[in-house]
């Protein structure tokens, strides 16, 4: 079947700025509220290239009928996470936002003895109903493709690129053997990094991680950005030799509960203070939420150690945005 | 429900400066400078004022106010005509609040820039008064175009360190919090000339207020429940030490106690600090400072005794315990204690 160039350059050229603007009000519209789930995934886009939407044209009628509207990834956006876990939370966010045309679960559709590309690919569009959208309800025809996957999914997606790969390869079997056995590990390793980092939340004998895995959700959550993890590992350390072994449970076991009572006040706080982050770095750092639970619990712990190893301009500053409450 | 207020909540709506300058008594030949219109608050602005009256209320120093009827200062009906407007009042409100304050100063006080804020606290309104310090050199230039101070110019001033906030007060509307007190007062400037006197020029005279609590009832609370603390503890030499801490901060020359003065001045652990704050939010006692009248209690103050099981007591008088009496503990769990003086009279 032949293609119409022409044609397919004009629409392309009345479409592009519409897409463009559409990326540009999808993707910080995810980066801003994808926190929501506590994670912080990479998140990107593009619009296609109009060359290569002829050559996907081009491709793809070579097997079926397919046109310039067929094309659903005109705008696509990229969520790349760290734990396949949050492919789940994920897939809860879009379907939360956004209106599902179509899904693929790649992993789904493959046997238990065939392995392969396992992303999650939605195509989607902006639902009018969520606040951000509703003036912009001109884009709500365009569709447009969320590619979601893990590290290792991608790391494995980039290497079958850059080596031509396609499951449907005719290579020798002793070729496709290694390349099976290289996709498997992959698939292993997205296994085994969750299982390690689960265990991790769970082991009693490894504080320091047990309380940073369960503080990070909540600065992504209210920062919206990625924190220092060495300046954390060594606060944590620190602010924990402040505490007796009773303090450590108890911070351990209600910070959870701490931290959802006093929501309102943390995500106000975390508003207020967005643009000036960077004069008040704790406050983009994990550990905030256990000075805050400290001070509210038992203070002296902190300000009786603070002096020793941290600035006592910090302690202040901190102190000044919990505030303090009056009955 | 007595609603909260959580100074981490405040929202700064309006904010109008004004300039007061230093003068003689009874002389008005000079007049305060008003500023004609409210001041123009960027995000950073609308921050550093809400951080300097939250470390104001953060400070140990803060204690709850009320109006008091017999007062003749005009801040009570001045607030809540501000209140009334929804801060729209504040241009001309905030005047008469800068002229009482110009005419009851004296000689003596210093220049002041007098900083009144209206806005929010616990999503309820609040009226803020902010009296700053500057120094000799620290000038406020009024734009004579639009006849007011810049806040940017106080701010700038501040962090210079050529202006202080030295007093502030927050008025909140009683029926809006169903408190039973009307604010929050931070004086750092307490006069120490007037060591005896429970109020301050600040709160009696320019705002017309009294301490919330009573301060005899307050110091007498103070004193119970620090000592039922004390008594919670099982090393016996430690609550003796403490009982005749507690003696001596309380007879301190000062004019306002604070259980966490005491806490950090006095008791020897982190754990006793905690456990002690604990005990006194159970109580519903305050952990911040409050004006202090012993008169209820100068009798249990002044007297220490340690009694023993086998019928001896020793008693010590205005402190004199701990510099002659030495308490130790024995292995066996009695205790020892040496006297080092010499027999004044045998009954």
């Amino acid at each position: 079947m032949s293609i119409d160039i022409k044609n397919i350059t004009e629409s392309w050229e009345k479409d592009k700025l519409k897409f463009e603007k559409l990326g540009k009000l999808v993707y910080p519209f995810i980066k801003s509220n994808i926190t929501e789930f506590e994670i912080l995934p990479e998140i990107s886009f593009r619009t296609k290239e109009l060359l290569s939407i002829i050559k996907k044209i081009k491709r793809k009628l070579k097997s079926k009928t397919y046109s310039y509207s067929s094309l659903n990834d005109k705008l696509g956006i990229r969520i790349i996470c760290s734990f396949q876990e949050e492919m789940e939370l994920i897939d809860i966010f879009i379907r939360k936002y956004f209106i599902i045309k179509r899904v693929e679960y790649k992993k789904e559709e493959l046997n238990f003895d065939t392995l392969g590309y396992i992303s999650n690919h939605y195509d989607v569009s902006i639902n009018n109903s969520i606040d951000q959208f509703k003036k912009h309800s001109k884009y709500k025809t365009l569709i447009f493709e969320i590619q979601v996957r893990t590290l290792n999914q991608h790391a494995w997606s980039n290497a079958a690129h850059a080596l031509s790969y396609k499951q449907d390869s005719m290579l020798p079997d002793k070729l496709n053997r290694r390349i099976y056995r290289l996709l498997s590990l992959y698939e292993i390793a997205d296994d085994e990094i969750s299982t390690v980092n689960n265990i991790l939340k769970e082991d009693p004998d490894n504080y320091i991680y047990t309380v940073l895995k369960k503080l990070e959700g909540k600065i992504y959550k209210y920062a919206k950005i990625d924190f220092d993890r060495d300046t954390s590992i060594n606060a944590i350390r620190i602010l924990s030799g402040y505490f007796s072994e009773v303090e450590k449970k108890s911070l351990l076991k209600e910070i959870d509960n701490f931290i959802i009572t006093n929501q309102e006040k943390i995500q106000r706080i975390f508003n207020e203070n967005r643009n000036r982050f960077h004069e008040i770095p704790f406050l983009t750092q994990p550990e905030i939420f256990i000075i805050w639970f400290g001070l509210d619990k038992f203070s002296f712990s902190i300000d009786d150690n603070w002096i020793n190893d941290f600035d006592i301009c910090e302690l202040k500053q901190i102190k000044t945005l919990w505030g303090r409450v009056i009955d | 429900m007595v609603k909260r207020i959580d100074s981490s909540s405040i929202i700064i709506e309006r904010i109008i400066v004004h300039n007061i300058p230093k003068h003689l008594k009874g002389d008005f030949s000079i007049e305060p400078n008003y500023s004609e219109q409210e001041s123009k608050l960027s995000d950073g602005l609308r921050l550093f004022f809400k951080d300097k009256v939250v470390q104001s209320l953060n400070s140990d120093r803060a204690f709850k106010i009320c109006f008091n009827d017999e007062s003749t200062s005009p801040i009570s009906w001045i607030v809540n005509d501000i209140f009334g407007s929804g801060g729209s009042k504040i241009i001309d409100q905030s005047k008469l609040i800068a002229k009482h304050l110009f005419e009851i100063q004296v000689g003596s006080n210093a220049a002041g820039i007098l900083v009144i804020i209206f806005g929010k606290v616990s999503k309820k309104n609040t009226c803020i008064i902010l009296k700053l310090e500057r120094d000799k050199g620290a000038q406020l230039t009024l734009d004579q175009t639009t006849h007011s101070y810049n806040i940017q110019e106080v701010k700038d001033l501040m962090l210079t360190q050529k202006t202080k906030i030295f007093k502030s007060a927050l008025f909140i509307p009683r029926s809006d919090f169903e408190t039973k007190y009307d604010g929050i007062i931070t004086d750092y400037q307490i006069d120490i000339r007037a060591k005896k006197e429970v109020r301050t020029w600040f709160m009696d005279i320019f705002l017309g207020c009294i301490p919330f609590e009573d301060p005899k009832i307050t110091t007498q609370y103070f004193y119970n429940y620090t000592k039922q603390f004390v008594f919670t503890l099982d090393d016996e030499i430690q609550k003796a030490k403490y009982i005749q801490d507690l003696n001596s901060y309380i007879q301190k020359n000062n004019q306002t106690l604070s259980p966490k003065e005491f806490a950090d001045d006095y008791l020897l652990t982190s754990k006793h600090k905690n456990d002690y704050k604990n005990y006194l939010l159970t109580k519903n006692f305050t952990f911040s400072s409050f004006p202090k009248d012993t008169s209820q209690i100068d009798r249990l103050i002044k007297k220490f005794v340690v009694s023993f099981e086998n019928g001896i007591s020793i008693i010590g008088k205005d402190g004199t315990f701990n510099k002659n009496v030495k308490l130790e503990n024995l292995p066996n769990g009695q205790h020892r204690a040496e006297i080092r003086s010499k027999i004044l009279s045998i009954k």
